[in-house]
């Protein structure tokens, strides 16, 4: 039996402490205390697709990464800006990208405040300025990017802002080699458990109201939501649009004109 | 008035100390005198446009870019200093985040202030930060 005197066992306690300290060294890296307000959990938060073709997998891939948090369910639904201008809309999150031109960053995640520390709606870019150069034109890069931007939007910071030390596996970390496979390390294309878990904390309370809207669904009887003209024929009484909403969500509509 | 010789030693003197600074130092620094003095400072300075506001959100006036020695560096040029002071202060020490903006730089941020000015350089030249400082000064906020 080991026994402890009083003084040994205050060293060990400090000793655990310091060893649990560096065991989780980023616990804490939330953005100030924003989050979207809401009356229960999980939070249903769309992301606005304002993004040409080459960013639309790494949205949706971004959005069920997110979503796998047990208090995030994000959709990717229809955008409501452009992604030169990318105006917010209020209750959601406009995802953009566009040449932005040489500015130094690749993305830029805002977000707007209302009553305090409520996040009302949000805009991410990423700067193909710099993306459509061969240094950063990799599937890697644009992962890695899109992700922690989108990370931002919940009220979560960088677990490290080091672009130069071993990756810690998450996408809310610095890095210059984002799929770790330059230097052998973790990869941070994708969040990891301290994210997770920094999410459980942000949005462990409730609030009284919601500053996120659910998603849109497309309205039938408005015809700028049926999306491109596929097909006329009759004379033009009967047409045939689709509407693509990216990973194979495909809507189509028939109509027939009185 | 009785002539004091202690007194003009130290009046020389810190006139001496002005005028030595203010080869690099003019009292209004402008984005045309900036480009004076990082000449001065042996760099290559071209002028290469402006970016519109929107491509920095996070700031309140639209960038001048320069290249300096092929680096890329924004300049901000405020009406006031005042309003440089205003923006500046809501950069953080590390660059990000920046008011409520959370920024991805593509490499190391580095921001300087200095009268009306607000200068940016994203990068890691030793030429080039050797320079920016030296007409600058310190930087107020940049990464690691």
């Amino acid at each position: 039996m080991i026994r402890f005197s009083r003084g040994s066992a205050g060293l060990l306690a400090v000793a655990l402490a310091v060893l649990a300290f560096q065991a989780s060294p980023s616990a804490h890296h939330r953005w100030k205390r924003y989050h979207w307000a809401r009356t229960q959990n999980p939070l249903n938060l769309t992301l606005g697709r304002n993004l040409s073709t080459a960013w639309q997998n790494y949205l949706q891939a971004a959005s069920s990464d997110w979503s796998s948090s047990n208090v995030l369910n994000t959709t990717v639904g229809s955008g409501d800006t452009t992604g030169a201008t990318c105006d917010p809309t209020l209750g959601k999150v406009e995802v953009c990208n566009a040449s932005y031109g040489a500015t130094g960053w690749l993305g830029v995640a805002r977000i707007w405040i209302t009553t305090g520390t409520h996040i009302a709606q949000g805009t991410v870019k990423v700067n193909d300025y710099y993306f459509n150069q061969s240094q950063y034109n990799s599937p890697a890069w644009r992962q890695f990017v899109m992700c922690q931007e989108v990370g931002h939007e919940f009220g979560l910071d960088h677990q490290d802002e080091n672009f130069n030390n071993t990756n810690l596996g998450t996408c809310m970390d610095y890095t210059s080699d984002p799929d770790g496979t330059v230097n052998g390390q973790l990869s941070n294309l994708h969040p990891n458990a301290h994210d997770y878990e920094e999410l459980d904390i942000i949005y462990a309370h409730l609030d009284s109201f919601n500053t996120a809207s659910p998603a849109k669904t497309p309205s039938l009887n408005d015809p700028s939501e049926w999306g491109q003209l596929m097909k006329t024929a009759h004379g033009g009484k009967t047409q045939i649009f689709e509407r693509n909403f990216g990973n194979g969500e495909i809507v189509v509509t028939f109509v027939i004109w009185a | 008035m009785r002539f004091r010789p202690a007194n003009f030693i130290v009046l020389a003197a810190v006139g001496v100390s002005f005028c030595g600074s203010s080869a690099l130092q003019p009292s209004e620094l402008t984005s045309e005198a900036l480009v004076r003095a990082l000449q001065q400072q042996g760099a290559t300075v071209t002028r290469a446009g402006s970016l519109p506001q929107s491509s920095y959100p996070f700031l309140s006036v639209s960038a001048q870019l320069l290249q300096v020695n092929g680096a890329d560096v924004q300049v901000f040029e405020y009406a006031s200093a005042t309003r440089a002071d205003s923006d500046a202060s809501k950069v953080s020490p590390t660059g990000s985040p920046i008011g409520q903006s959370q920024v991805s730089w593509m490499d190391t941020p580095h921001f300087y202030k200095r009268d009306r000015l607000i200068v940016l350089y994203v990068g890691h030249s030793a030429d080039v930060l050797r320079m920016l400082e030296a007409v600058l000064g310190a930087a107020f906020a940049a990464g690691r």
